[in-house]
């Protein structure tokens, strides 16, 4: 699942814009997904987003424990490996 | 002991004839219906019979997306027209929403239309990613009362009442019940509907939607001429409370819910049953403990198809003969579905408490088929009603009559 940091970022961006009215101001690698107020639906309809984007699926651990945008972009670029942010007990 | 007496001490509308109760008069009042040519909607849809619609125009409020994220438009319908009803009752806010002594009664056709792409997705795509974390929950069957609960922190029960085209009156009614049962004192009941291509398409493919050209002809309940369903949108609400207790904290009473009942045809899925319908308001008026000649205005559902025009008439004439004044709200705005039955009372509370009946719009012939009634025409009439009954029929042959007292 390899693609340009910044192209993620961007499409990000573009996602939690449009779908979740987030300012963009707001939306920095370093922020969390509880200061942009997106809890477990919405962390869930963004995968959803991104996956049809992709047309792919992701597995379930994939994205368990991430904490700031910057840890989505992470994965989703393949910088780090899917379920890396996870608690040790998941890994 | 006697029965506890049950009030409306609050009332919010949303629909084609405005937001506010003084558009909605005024809206009546001018004799002209707000059914429009919605090609912008359904003209890029292939093969509809019909173009035509009547929908709310108010902006909706800007409430937070987290509240709203899974309602839809038929889910910030009913919060707006609920936000109404409870500033109306002086209960917005107030502690008793969250006491867990306040309930919600409350339906819709179904959920928003806006999950149902979700499902087309993953079924024609066979493929999961279509569906999100939020499309059950915006399409299932109770999303409206819980969005509800959720949006005003409402923590009593919650009673859904789904039953398509009588869901805003089955919540009336039901709600009702639950506060004769005890159960809370306060219940937040109504129904809400989106107007969608999906909404219109269901009664386009049973051909029971209007194919006229001129908006303002359509519908036409119970004229010889009528060519069916107008599909609106909209939300109702009435609060309810205790007679006793809504004096005592000195709220203005809007009406009382004097009598209810509802049956089931156990006939057809489609096709309305004057039996059924006639046993309903028979009930409802041994509910009251009433006569048919106690009831001054009978509100009739009045969808503008054939099979429903002739089964209403005919049963509102086997129970109240040719003497009550009867008239069809959906003449004005369409058949909201499920928020006729809620809208309908809260309008039918209108004309109660103003001394107007408004006329059934476009009916200039009576079909020799309805039963013998005295229809509303013209410029409407002056009337006194101490009591008004308001009747929704819904498919699946499920009816329901509620009657309103003036105090």
């Amino acid at each position: 699942m390899s693609a340009n940091r910044d192209e993620v970022m961007a499409e990000i961006r573009a996602l939690l814009v449009k779908n979740f009215s987030i300012s963009e101001e707001n939306i920095t690698p370093d922020a969390t997904l509880k200061s942009l107020d997106l809890d477990s639906i919405d962390f869930i309809d963004l995968i959803s987003e991104l996956e049809r984007n992709r047309k792919l699926r992701f597995a379930p651990n994939d994205f368990a424990g991430v904490q700031t945008i910057d840890n989505v972009v992470s994965i989703l670029s393949g910088e780090a490996a899917p379920g890396s942010f996870a608690p040790e007990d998941q890994h | 002991m006697d029965r506890k007496r049950i009030v409306i001490t609050g009332m919010g509308a949303w629909s084609p004839l405005g937001n506010t109760m003084e558009k909605a008069i005024s809206a009546m009042r001018s004799l002209r219906n707000r059914v429009e040519a919605q090609d912008s909607v359904l003209g890029g849809y292939r093969n509809f019979n019909t173009r035509l619609g009547a929908v709310v125009h108010e902006a909706l409020p800007d409430y937070p997306r987290k509240k709203t994220r899974t309602m839809g438009r038929i889910g910030v319908l009913a919060a707006a027209a609920s936000e109404d009803a409870l500033r109306d009752a002086g209960l917005l806010d107030d502690p008793v929403l969250t006491s867990g002594d306040t309930g919600i009664a409350y339906g819709s056709s179904g959920g928003s239309a806006m999950a149902f792409s979700d499902v087309a997705g993953f079924e024609s795509n066979k493929d999961v990613v279509y569906l999100k974390g939020s499309t059950y929950v915006t399409m299932m069957p109770h999303t409206v009362p819980v969005n509800l609960s959720i949006f005003f922190g409402i923590t009593g029960q919650i009673v859904p009442t789904s039953v398509a085209c009588a869901s805003g009156s089955m919540a009336i009614g039901y709600g009702r019940d639950m506060m004769l049962l005890g159960r809370e004192k306060v219940m937040l009941c109504g129904g809400a509907e989106e107007f969608s291509p999906f909404s219109v398409g269901v009664f386009d493919a049973l051909f029971q939607t209007s194919r006229a050209e001129d908006p303002s002809l359509a519908p036409r309940p119970f004229d010889r001429s009528r060519d069916g369903i107008v599909v609106g949108e909209g939300a109702g609400t009435v609060i309810l409370e205790e007679y006793e207790s809504a004096r005592a904290r000195g709220a203005r009473i809007c009406a009382e819910v004097a009598g209810f009942a509802s049956t089931s045809d156990a006939t057809h899925i489609t096709a309305p049953s004057a039996d059924g319908m006639e046993r309903c308001m028979r009930k409802a008026l041994l509910d009251a403990g009433l006569s048919p000649s106690d009831i001054g205005y009978v509100n009739g559902h009045g969808t503008g198809t054939e099979l429903g025009d002739i089964a209403e008439s005919q049963a509102t004439a086997r129970v109240f003969g040719d003497k009550v004044p009867f008239s069809a709200i959906k003449s004005y705005m369409g058949h909201t579905l499920g928020a006729a039955g809620a809208l309908e009372t809260v309008y039918s509370i209108l004309m109660q408490r103003d001394g107007w009946l408004a006329p059934n719009l476009n009916l200039t012939d009576p079909d020799p088929r309805c039963g013998g009634l005295d229809y509303i025409t013209g410029e409407g009439r002056s009337a006194d009603a101490e009591f008004v009954m308001v009747n929704n029929f819904a498919f699946g042959g499920v009816n329901t009559s509620l009657i309103l007292r003036k105090l």
